[in-house]
C-alpha cells in the first residue's frame, strides 16, 4: 500500500497519472466506455451523447473559471457562436465535419478574444457581469445578422459525417464525440501540468503576485478564454450535429448558469470534476424527468412538473452550503478516510 | 466484470421484448400507443397543458367509446419546457421505450424543427396542431402532416377581414412584431396584406420578446396616426399594447394573431380590451353554438376537474381537433393498422369536418398542409368571451 | 419635441422603477458584497403574493402595498436565513451562485403555485391616470415617482443617521473592524436583505399594477442591472439616478433608432462602463492590497 504521494523528478511531477493504478481505473474506462453503446439502448446512448457535448464545453470552462479563476458566464454565447458556424458552413457552404468542428473552435475563440479583453481590467463579480453582457449581446448579434445566419428562423444542420461515413445513428456518432472529449479531456490535462497551467494557478491565487514572479498575466489570461471558448465552440459544433437543428432559443443564459453550476458541483479547477459535474446535474435532471412522468396522477398536479425546476435550483443551493468542493471534493474525503482508516490523519 | 453481466441482461431484455405481439410499432391487439410532446412547464405550459388535457379528453372519450376498431389508445406525454433538445430527447425517448405508433403532440415550430429528421427517417405520422411554419410542410415529409394556416395565411386573412368587412381600407397600418420567426411569419402576412389591399403602412415596430414596456411603440404610433394596430405579440404583449393605446387616447382597430385569443389576455388588458379582434383558426370555448366545440365542452366537463376546466384555452379545440383527425385515419385503416396506411389515409383526405372546429381539413400527394379556414373573433370583455364576427373564410 | 417630451416622460417612468430594483441590488452589495441575483425573483414571488392577498380582500392601494412591505421584511429575512446565512465566511461567488439557485428555486415555485398565466393585480388605481396637457401618466406610475423619492430619502437618512444604518456602513468597509468593534454584523445582513426584499416588494407591486404579473416578470430585474452597474455596485443612491438614466436611454433609443435596440442599449452601458469605469458613477473603487 502507497504510503503517500511521493514524486522524486521533474517528469513524475508532470506525468499524468501518479501511480500505475490511476493508469489501470482509467484504461478501464476506456474499456467501459468503448463498449457502453453496444449495451444501452438508442435513446440513452443519446442522452449520454448530449452529456459528452456539454462535457466538452465545460472542461474548457472549468479551464477559464476553476485553473484560472475567471468567472465567466459566457458559455452559452460560445456555445451558439460554435453552433451557428458549424451549421453555416455545413448547411450553406457544404463544408465537411472535419472542417466545421475546429471552424466552429476557431470562430468560438475569436470572439472569446474579444471577451476576455475586459478580463484584464475587470476581476471577479465585476469580469462575472461583462461576461453576462457580452452573452446578451452575441445572441443579440446572431439573431440580427439574418443574412448569414438565418436570423430567427435557424438552421437545420445535415448528419454528421466523417470520411465518408455518414455517423446515421445516435451510436456511431458517441464514437466520434467520444473522441473528441478524449482529446479535450487530455488538451486540459496536459495545459494543466504544463508551464502554462502553473501560470494559471498563480493567476487564480493571486495575479498582481503573479505579475510580480514574472507571469506574462495579460497574455495567459487571453489564452485562458481563447482556449476555454475554443473548447465551448467545438461543443456547439457538436451540438449542431446532435439536434440538427440550431437557433438562438437553445442559447439562453441559462445555460451559462447551468455550466458554471456544473463545475460547481463537480469540483472547481479540476477536470474530472467538470465531467463528473456534467453527467451528475444532467443526469439529476432525466432521473427527475423519469420519476415525474411516472407520477401520472390528476392532471390538476401538472404544476408539480415544476418541482423539477425547484429541486435543481436546491441542489446547486446544497452543494455550495454543505460540499463547496464539490463531487469531487467528496471523493477525496472520501479517500484520505480510506487510506487512513482507522486513523483520522 | 459488470458490463459483461449489464450485456447478458440487455441480450436477454432485448429478446423477451421481440417475442412480445408487436406487429408494427406501438399497435398490438388490443392497444395503441400514441406520443405527445408539449411544454408542460414555465412559462410556455400556458399553451402545452392546454394541449395536453385536450387530448386526454379525447383519449377517455374514444375508450369509453370500445376505443379504434376494438384497441385502447394511450398517450404519453413527455415535457420538453419548450427546449428544441429536449423535445428531441424525448421523442427519441418515446420511440425506444415506450414504442410509439405516431405522434399528436409535437410542442412549438423549432421542437418540431428538431424532431422532423427522425420523424421522417423512421416514417412516424405525425400531426401537427400546435405551431404552424412553412418549413414543417415545405419541403413536405411524408409522415408529417401540418392542420391550419401559417401565422403568414391567418393575418393576412384577418386583415381581408378588417378592409372587406369593416371597411377600414383607408386607416394608418402599423404593426408590431417580435423579433423572431414568430414575428416574421406576422409580417409576411402583414404585408401580404398591405400589398393585396393597398394599404397605407405607415409603421413597422420591432421588438424583443419578454418585452413589457412599450410605450416608446406606441408614442411613435400615435405620431404617425395610426388607426389600425396589427399586433405580433405572443400573449402578454397584446393586452399591453391594449393598454398602452387606450393611455394615449389612440382610437384604433387592434387586430391580433391566435395567440391573443387567450383568457388571459382579456383578463390584462381590462376594460382596454373590449372590441379588439382576433384572428385564429377554432371557434372561441364559449361558441356553443358549433357542435364541435359543444361535443368538447361535454367531454371536457366529464373527464375533468373543475381546476383542470381552467386551464383549457383554443389550443385545446386545436389539439382536440387534430387528434379527431389523427383517430379518424386510424379508425379507416380497420383492424390492419400499420404507420403506411394511417398516411395514406391522411392523404386522402378531402373536406373532413370536425364539427365545425376547424375548416374542411385537405391533404394530398405531396401535400402536407392543410389550412382550414380563418375566423374572426371580437373580445367581449365585460363577459371575457369572444364573440365570432366573421364567416369562414377557406385559406389556399 | 412632443414626441421626446412623451417619449422622455415614459422613460422616467420605467426608470424609476429600475432605480427601485437597482436599489435593492446596491443595498445587498453594500452591505455584503455580493451580488444578489434572485433580485428580479423575490420581486416576483411578493408581487405574486400580493396577488393573492389583493384577490382575496379588497384593499386600497397604499393598504396593499403596507401589507406587503411587511410580507417582503419577513421573506427577506427568511431568506437570509436560510440561504445566505450559512455561506458566512465562504468566499463570495459561492454566495452568489447561491443566489443564482434560489432564483431557479423561486422561479419554479412561483409557477407550481399560481400557474403561468399573465395575471392582472386588482387595485383600485387599476387604469387611473392623470393628465398633464399632452402627458398621461396613471396613477401607479406617479406613485412609482413618489416612491422611488422616498426610499431614496429614508436609505439616505437611515444610513446617514440611524445606529443600523452606520454600523451597515461600517461593516461594508471592513467587516473585520467592525466585529471587532463590537457591532452585530449578522444583524446588519439580516437587516440588509430584509430592507432590500422591501424595496423589491414595492417596485413588484407597482410593475403588478401598470403591467400585469407573468412568470416571465423575473426579467425585468435583469433589466435594472444595467442601472446598479452604471451607479456603482455599492451606491443605492447613485442605482436610483442611475435608473432613471437607463429608463430615459432605452426608450429614447428605440423612439429615434429603434430595431429592438431597447433592450440591448441596457446591456451595452454595461460593458462601456465597466470598461472605462468599473466601480460607476457613484460607486467607491475596490483597492485590492496583494
Amino acid at each position: 500500500m502507497r504510503t503517500g504521494v511521493i514524486q522524486e523528478s521533474y517528469g513524475e511531477l508532470i506525468s499524468l497519472f501518479r501511480n500505475p493504478t490511476q493508469t489501470y481505473w482509467t484504461v478501464a474506462l476506456v474499456i467501459v466506455s468503448l463498449a457502453a453503446p453496444m449495451v444501452l439502448s438508442n435513446h440513452v446512448t443519446s442522452l449520454v451523447n448530449g452529456m459528452m457535448i456539454v462535457a466538452v464545453g465545460v472542461v474548457g470552462l472549468n479551464l477559464l473559471t476553476g485553473t484560472t479563476g475567471l468567472i465567466s458566464f459566457g458559455q452559452a454565447g460560445f456555445l451558439a457562436v460554435g453552433a451557428y458556424t458549424a451549421a453555416i458552413l455545413s448547411a450553406d457552404y457544404n463544408m465537411p465535419l472535419w472542417l466545421c468542428l475546429p471552424a466552429g473552435g476557431l470562430v468560438a475563440a475569436g470572439f472569446g478574444f474579444l471577451v476576455g479583453i475586459p478580463s484584464l481590467r475587470l476581476k471577479g463579480l465585476y469580469l462575472a457581469i461583462t461576461t453576462l453582457a457580452f452573452t446578451i449581446i452575441i445572441t443579440h448579434i446572431i439573431l440580427s445578422a439574418e443574412s448569414i445566419t438565418h436570423g430567427s428562423s435557424g438552421i437545420s444542420a445535415p448528419k454528421p459525417a466523417i470520411f465518408g461515413i455518414t455517423l446515421a445513428t445516435d451510436k456511431s456518432f458517441y464514437y466520434l464525440i467520444l473522441v473528441v472529449l478524449t482529446l479535450a479531456i487530455l488538451g486540459s490535462a496536459n495545459i494543466k501540468r504544463s508551464r502554462i497551467g502553473r501560470a494559471f494557478l498563480a493567476i487564480r491565487e493571486q495575479d498582481i503576485a503573479a505579475r510580480a514572479m514574472g507571469v506574462p498575466v495579460a497574455r495567459y489570461k487571453l489564452y485562458a478564454f481563447v482556449v476555454s471558448s475554443f473548447y465551448a465552440g467545438v461543443a456547439g459544433a457538436l451540438m449542431a450535429y446532435q439536434i440538427r437543428f440550431v437557433n438562438v432559443d437553445s442559447f439562453s443564459l441559462i445555460i451559462s448558469i447551468e455550466a458554471v453550476s456544473m463545475i460547481i458541483v463537480g469540483g472547481l479547477g479540476s477536470t474530472a470534476g467538470a465531467v463528473i459535474g456534467v453527467f451528475f446535474v444532467l443526469g439529476l435532471a432525466e432521473i427527475l424527468n423519469l420519476v415525474f412522468s411516472s407520477m401520472g396522477g390528476p392532471m390538476g398536479s401538472m404544476s408539480v412538473l415544476e418541482l423539477k425546476g425547484f429541486i435543481y435550483g436546491l441542489t446547486i443551493v446544497l452543494f455550495l452550503r454543505f460540499e463547496p468542493d464539490g463531487l469531487m471534493g467528496i471523493y477525496r474525503e472520501f479517500k484520505n478516510r480510506w487510506v487512513n482508516w482507522p486513523f483520522r490523519y | 466484470m459488470n458490463w459483461i453481466l449489464k450485456g447478458a441482461l440487455s441480450a436477454a431484455l432485448m429478446a423477451s421484448v421481440a417475442t412480445g405481439a408487436m406487429a408494427e410499432n406501438g399497435v398490438s391487439d388490443d392497444k395503441i400507443m400514441l406520443g405527445a410532446v408539449d411544454p408542460l412547464t414555465g412559462p410556455p405550459s400556458l399553451l402545452g397543458k392546454a394541449h395536453a388535457l385536450a387530448l386526454k379528453v379525447w383519449q377517455s372519450d374514444v375508450n369509453a367509446q370500445g376505443g379504434i376498431n376494438g384497441r385502447q389508445v394511450e398517450i404519453i406525454f413527455e415535457d420538453d419546457g419548450y427546449v428544441p433538445a429536449r423535445a428531441l430527447q424525448g421523442l427519441k425517448k418515446m420511440i425506444d421505450v415506450n414504442d410509439i405508433f405516431g405522434l399528436i403532440g409535437t410542442s412549438g415550430s423549432a421542437q418540431l424543427a428538431a424532431m422532423m429528421p427522425l420523424i421522417d427517417e423512421l416514417g412516424i405520422p405525425t400531426l401537427n396542431n400546435m405551431a404552424v411554419n412553412s418549413h414543417h410542410f415545405n419541403p413536405p415529409l411524408n409522415s408529417l402532416f401540418v392542420v391550419g394556416p401559417t401565422y403568414c395565411q391567418e393575418m393576412s386573412a384577418g386583415v381581408g377581414y378588417l378592409v372587406n368587412e369593416k371597411g377600414l381600407g383607408d386607416g394608418k397600418y402599423a404593426l408590431v412584431f417580435q423579433d423572431d420567426e414568430y414575428g416574421d411569419d406576422v409580417r409576411c402576412g402583414y404585408l401580404d396584406a398591405v400589398e393585396k389591399y393597398g394599404l397605407n403602412n405607415v409603421l413597422e415596430l420591432e421588438f424583443k420578446r419578454g418585452q413589457k414596456d412599450f410605450s416608446a411603440e406606441m408614442l411613435k404610433a400615435r405620431a404617425a396616426g395610426v388607426t389600425v394596430l396589427i399586433s405580433g405579440g405572443v400573449v402578454a404583449e397584446h393586452a399591453i399594447l391594449l393598454k398602452e393605446a387606450k393611455k394615449n387616447r389612440m382610437k384604433i382597430a387592434f387586430l391580433g394573431t391566435h395567440a391573443s385569443h387567450l383568457p388571459p389576455v382579456q383578463a390584462l388588458a381590462g376594460s382596454a380590451g373590449d372590441g379588439y379582434f382576433a384572428a385564429d383558426y377554432v371557434p372561441p370555448l364559449n361558441a356553443l353554438e358549433v357542435p364541435g366545440v359543444a361535443k368538447f365542452m361535454e367531454l371536457a366537463n366529464t373527464y375533468l376537474s373543475e381546476t383542470e376546466m381552467k386551464s383549457l384555452n383554443r389550443y385545446s379545440l386545436a389539439g382536440y381537433a387534430g387528434a379527431l383527425v389523427f383517430g379518424h385515419a386510424m379508425n379507416e385503416c380497420g383492424a390492419d393498422l400499420t404507420r403506411t396506411c394511417v398516411i395514406a389515409k391522411l392523404q386522402d383526405l378531402k373536406g373532413f369536418e370536425t364539427g365545425g372546429l376547424l375548416g374542411p381539413v385537405t391533404y394530398g400527394e405531396g401535400v402536407r398542409h392543410a389550412p382550414t379556414a380563418v375566423v374572426v373573433l371580437q373580445s367581449n370583455a365585460a363577459d371575457k368571451t369572444f364573440d365570432i364576427v366573421s364567416e369562414r373564410m377557406a385559406v389556399e | 419635441m412632443d414626441y421626446f417630451i412623451l417619449l422622455s416622460v415614459s422613460g422616467i417612468a420605467i426608470g424609476v422603477i429600475y432605480g427601485l430594483i437597482g436599489m435593492g441590488y446596491a443595498l445587498i452589495f453594500k452591505a455584503t458584497s455580493v451580488v444578489n441575483f434572485a433580485q428580479g425573483e423575490v420581486m416576483m414571488l411578493i408581487s405574486y403574493m400580493a396577488f393573492s392577498i389583493a384577490s382575496s380582500w379588497t384593499l386600497p392601494f397604499w393598504g396593499l402595498l403596507v401589507v406587503c412591505v411587511v410580507m417582503s421584511g419577513v421573506v427577506g429575512l427568511v431568506i437570509e436565513r436560510v440561504f445566505i446565512r450559512p455561506m458566512l465566511g465562504q468566499e463570495v461567488f459561492s454566495t452568489v451562485m447561491v443566489t443564482i439557485g434560489l432564483a431557479v428555486m423561486i422561479r419554479a415555485v412561483v409557477v407550481m403555485i399560481w400557474g403561468a398565466d399573465p395575471l392582472l393585480l386588482p387595485t383600485d388605481i387599476g387604469d387611473s391616470g392623470i393628465e398633464f396637457g399632452i402627458v398621461f401618466l396613471y396613477t401607479s406610475q406617479l406613485y412609482a415617482i413618489g416612491l422611488l423619492a422616498f426610499c431614496v430619502f429614508s436609505m439616505w437618512a437611515f444610513l446617514r443617521f440611524s445606529r443600523m444604518g452606520v454600523a451597515m456602513r461600517a461593516t461594508a468597509s471592513r467587516e473585520t473592524t467592525a466585529l471587532l468593534m463590537g457591532i452585530n454584523v449578522t444583524h446588519v445582513y439580516s437587516i440588509a436583505w430584509a430592507i432590500a426584499a422591501v424595496i423589491a416588494g414595492i417596485s413588484g407591486v407597482l410593475l403588478g399594477t401598470i403591467y400585469g404579473l407573468g412568470p416571465d416578470m423575473w426579467s425585468q430585474g435583469l433589466r435594472a442591472f444595467p442601472a446598479v452597474i452604471l451607479g456603482g455596485l455599492d451606491s443605492v443612491f447613485g442605482a436610483a439616478i442611475a435608473g432613471i438614466f437607463i429608463g430615459l436611454l432605452e426608450n429614447l433609443s428605440e423612439g429615434y433608432i429603434g430595431r429592438g435596440l431597447k433592450e440591448i442599449s441596457g446591456f451595452i452601458v454595461i460593458l462601456v462602463v465597466l470598461m472605462i469605469r468599473p466601480y460607476g458613477l457613484f460607486g467607491t473603487p475596490e483597492i485590492e492590497r496583494v
